[in-house]
């Protein structure tokens, strides 16, 4: 029937795929952030986005209504993608005001970047970047994440970063059956903060590191219910808004993530990274 | 399964979520109000979707699946759906081959949907029998039931806000029902998680299809499972392959409106369980 078409398109297809997956314009800061010499260039992007992420995860707790006459299309507008670039003082819940706080002073000159964090850090929550292996959900997570960063449209790459949350859950199978129970609460704070970071094509790669978030969130969590303490949408937010500052808030850190986001997607990953790495 | 006090955790979450984004729930119905006037769903639609478990009135219906209450719901939907999905099957795998293989696949995967349109008439055509089509579909309950928490997230990606919200959760939903172990499927995992973000997309374009949003795991589960038969054959999975594989499975799914309102009413009752709060936890929230 049309099975000759579809042999042709695959032809074609398979060499579209190489290229039309990353712009030319993604690709210029693609590898730029992962490099130590260039974190003076990474900390003003880090600035600017760090704090536009968290922010976009502290606009789950402020109220909307919907005004008498007002259609749903059109509070879409009003929040909260116009509240990333919102300036001044957060004035919605505590724990994120006090990470936007902890951020401006670190990013302001202070020196390393410190805030009290609510949650207790479990251990495997930042793993050690360059000695842990990979395992296969590991690497698909980072392949998703490579795609959210390079992908066309704003709702294309959230699908691909709802995607790699459970990706990254089964990449920890040790908590397995809880971390398959919080993964879900997860997904709504990630899908805003890659919103609010895929605004920019400076900040767009930085959702490579949002495996590394997700699963050091997940860790935390797993800790959590582990110690009797409730898990809700709250604190989930405020979990991962805790682990987007720890990442995004070091520029060291957050280069570490990031070269081995590629690491793992040029060397193990079958979608022709390699390739182009090469390139 | 669920301990005591995860589900403990899951109410909380449950009721401080909907007093804190309760406005979400609201647009829904709403939005659903103000499409009463129109040619598709009604607001029948908002009886059918209590009934399903989707509304306020869900604890009314709790134990009540398998009556005749429940079964004239279902009715009900499909007789609902029936104008939407001839529509909706052309429409949405075209969305798909676009996707994944661009305009070129995109409308000869539309155009070959459409052709067999007759056939879907003629299997449509005339009035449910009901009694016999219903007997047929509760051998359907048989099969496994899909995975709870993939339901559930595809119904928040029904109750989504907007466009990348929902299809966050449809990404979710995907990659939770995908559970092939053949390195060929799994190299397309990316790809067929973009052909769902535009299934969703292409549901979600009209308030009355929304709720076949529903159907995407079972859609993405089926497709898993035939591309899994083929790369066993040795036969390459490439990207037309997803795509004609899921236009296909889209539209076995859809084809039938009452089996198709029976996977939704299936997907609610599922997910219904990852939400159920625990009974004592119901009396604290109602007292």
């Amino acid at each position: 029937m049309y099975q000759y078409e579809l042999e042709t398109l695959d032809r074609e297809l398979e060499s579209e795929f190489e290229t039309a997956v990353m712009g030319e314009s993604d690709r210029e800061y693609e590898y730029e952030y992962e490099s130590e010499e260039f974190l003076p260039l990474l900390a003003p992007v880090l600035k600017l986005a760090a704090p536009m992420a968290i922010r976009a995860i502290g606009g789950l707790f402020r109220r909307r209504r919907r005004r008498p006459g007002q259609r749903e299309f059109e509070m879409e507008f009003e929040t909260p993608l116009n509240e990333f670039e919102m300036e001044g003082e957060y004035e919605g819940d505590p724990f994120i005001g006090n990470l936007l706080r902890g951020l401006g002073s670190a990013f302001g000159g202070d020196g390393e970047f410190e805030y009290e964090f609510e949650f207790e850090q479990s251990p495997e929550a930042l793993p050690e970047f360059e000695t842990a292996p990979a395992n296969e959900y590991e690497v698909m997570a980072e392949h998703l994440a490579h795609m959210a960063a390079n992908s066309q449209s704003e709702a294309e790459a959230e699908a691909f970063i709802g995607a790699l949350i459970p990706m990254v859950a089964r990449g920890l199978s040790a908590a397995a059956p809880v971390i398959s129970r919080i993964a879900p609460q997860i997904i709504r704070p990630m899908a805003l903060a890659g919103r609010a970071l895929l605004q920019d094509p400076k900040t767009r790669q930085l959702v490579r590191t949002f495996p590394t978030i997700a699963r050091s969130s997940m860790a935390t969590l797993a800790q959590r219910v582990a110690k009797g303490q409730p898990v809700n949408a709250r604190v989930a937010a405020r979990t991962v808004a805790g682990n987007v500052a720890q990442v995004l808030g070091n520029p060291r850190r957050t280069s570490a993530v990031m070269r081995r986001s590629r690491q793992i997607h040029s060397r193990q990953c079958n979608c022709g990274a390699r390739r182009r790495a090469r390139l | 399964m669920l301990d005591g006090e995860t589900r403990q955790h899951e109410l909380t979450n449950e009721f401080e979520f909907e007093s804190e984004f309760e406005y979400e729930l609201q647009n829904e119905y709403e939005v659903q109000h103000e499409y009463e006037g129109e040619e598709f769903l009604g607001g029948l639609v908002s009886g059918a979707m209590n009934a399903l478990g989707l509304g306020e009135g869900e604890s009314e219906y709790e134990g009540e699946y398998e009556s005749e209450a429940f079964l004239s719901t279902v009715r009900k939907l499909a007789g609902r759906l029936k104008p939407i999905l001839p529509k909706m099957i052309p429409h949405v795998t075209r969305l798909i081959g676009t996707a994944l293989g661009g305009p070129k696949l995109g409308a000869t995967l539309g155009q070959v949907m459409r052709e067999s349109e007759y056939e879907f008439e003629y299997e449509t055509g005339g009035q449910f029998e009901f009694e016999g089509e219903l007997a047929g579909e509760f051998e359907y309950e048989t099969a496994p039931q899909m995975e709870a928490v993939a339901e559930a997230l595809a119904g928040a990606a029904v109750k989504a806000q907007n466009e990348a919200e929902a299809e966050a959760y449809a990404g979710a939903a995907v990659t939770r029902v995908l559970s092939s172990k053949s390195a060929a499927v799994q190299k397309q995992i990316p790809a067929i998680v973009k052909a769902s973000a535009q299934l969703t997309r292409g549901f979600r374009q009209h308030p009355s299809s929304r709720i076949l949003v529903r159907t995407l795991p079972t859609i993405v589960q089926r497709t898993g499972q035939a591309l899994t038969q083929k790369a066993a054959q040795g036969q390459p999975i490439t990207r037309p392959v997803v795509a004609q594989v899921m236009a296909t499975q889209t539209r076995n799914t859809l084809k039938n409106p009452l089996a198709t309102a029976k996977l939704i009413a299936n997907s609610a009752k599922a997910a219904q369980k990852v939400t159920q709060p625990t009974p004592t936890a119901r009396k604290k929230v109602r007292g």
